[in-house]
């Protein structure tokens, strides 16, 4: 049985260009426990030639890659049996970094336009974080759980 | 080969010029090129010294260590999804995403290869749309940690310096406790309060 239930409300069928994909996450907890659901980080991606992935939730860290300081994201409580509700918004066009060969840094956008299926996922934690380590960011990882919500399509103009 | 500091903007050079002279008073950067070099003449008042030896180690390895800055906390870091301000303003990663492995020992054998390593900035200082900035000091969350604190914790026997050296500790923990343990260096010579550490078994 899983924890979570999931509805995924897009505010529109279609958008402009540029127009934030706007959605309700509609999550209902389903076990017998309280449940800390990450509320306000999230990240997105361009999967494939029309994908959109949204985690609601803690990414891990890149391979090789290093940080300063770990803050923890905030932590929504939901009652057993109880519903939330999570306005998250996903500002188009995706954009991407990379430094140029003159040691330029550059952003670009991502291109991503067409009948999209989006598909969020949402991060979750079974207790409130404590961290212990020297690495908290990679404690929130292993402590977090996912769960995929239903995919969803929409409508994106192109530019 | 060497450290060099790119200038993806007008004046970038002298904002970090300003910082490795917190770490080492004796550091300068070739305005043309960026290479950094740690034979300014002194005296310097006050002398910061701790970051000298770690600095010329960089500076005289086969391998060259970046420092890139970035605009503002919503910049991501190139090749992954994260933001420069996800990781509190600083972060390091190697250079080519090809070389990711070899910044770690190698468990019974020693010191791995080593790859070229990329120190990111954040130079806005976290600029908030109401003009506040500023990162929390992870060692006393009601101050904020200067910039030149962010680099040292990632260059000087920091991330980049491990990573160049081919010892990065094979688990994050220790990989933390390495650059904590660099930055606890340079807080003890500036009279900052030291971050919490927590106990890490070191692979031998």
């Amino acid at each position: 049985m899983p924890d979570l239930k999931v509805a995924v409300v897009s505010q529109q069928a279609k958008y402009g260009y540029g127009e934030p994909i706007c959605m309700t996450l509609e999550v209902r907890n389903l076990s017998q426990r309280r449940l800390f659901l990450v509320a306000h980080r999230a990240y997105a991606r361009k999967v494939g030639a029309r994908g959109l992935e949204v985690l609601v939730g803690q990414a891990a860290l890149a391979t090789s890659l290093y940080y300063y300081r770990f803050v923890p994201p905030d932590l929504r409580s939901v009652s057993p049996k109880a519903t939330a509700k999570l306005p998250i918004s996903v500002g188009l066009p995706l954009r991407e970094s990379l430094i140029d060969n003159h040691g330029i840094y550059i952003e670009r956008d991502v291109p991503l336009d067409g009948k999209v299926s989006v598909a969020v996922v949402i991060g979750y934690l079974l207790t409130e974080f404590r961290p212990k380590t020297n690495d908290p960011w990679g404690e929130f990882v292993q402590q977090q759980k996912l769960f995929d919500a239903p995919v969803i399509t929409v409508n994106l103009s192109p530019h | 080969m060497t450290l060099v500091v790119n200038e993806s903007k007008p004046g970038d050079r002298d904002l970090v010029i300003g910082w490795l002279r917190e770490i080492c008073s004796a550091a300068q950067v070739n305005a043309q090129s960026g290479s950094v070099n740690v034979s300014g003449a002194g005296p310097f008042q006050p002398n910061y010294t701790s970051g000298c030896t770690c600095l010329q180690t960089i500076i005289s390895s086969g391998l060259t260590v970046t420092i890139q800055l970035l605009d503002g906390p919503g910049s991501t870091i190139p090749n992954t999804l994260h933001t420069i301000g996800s990781t509190s303003g600083g972060a390091t990663t190697v250079t080519n995403p090809a070389d990711a492995g070899k910044e770690h020992g190698i468990p019974g054998v020693g010191k791995g290869p080593g790859a070229d390593m990329t120190v990111y900035i954040d130079r806005s200082n976290n600029a908030q749309a109401d003009g506040r900035t500023g990162y929390a000091d992870p060692a006393d969350p009601k101050t904020f940690a200067p910039l030149w604190l962010i680099l040292a914790h990632e260059l000087t026997t920091g991330h980049a310096f491990h990573g160049i050296q081919g010892d990065t500790s094979e688990t994050r923990n220790g990989a933390e406790f390495q650059a904590i343990t660099s930055e606890n260096a340079h807080r003890a010579e500036h009279g900052l309060t030291k971050r919490t550490l927590q106990p890490v078994e070191m692979p031998k």
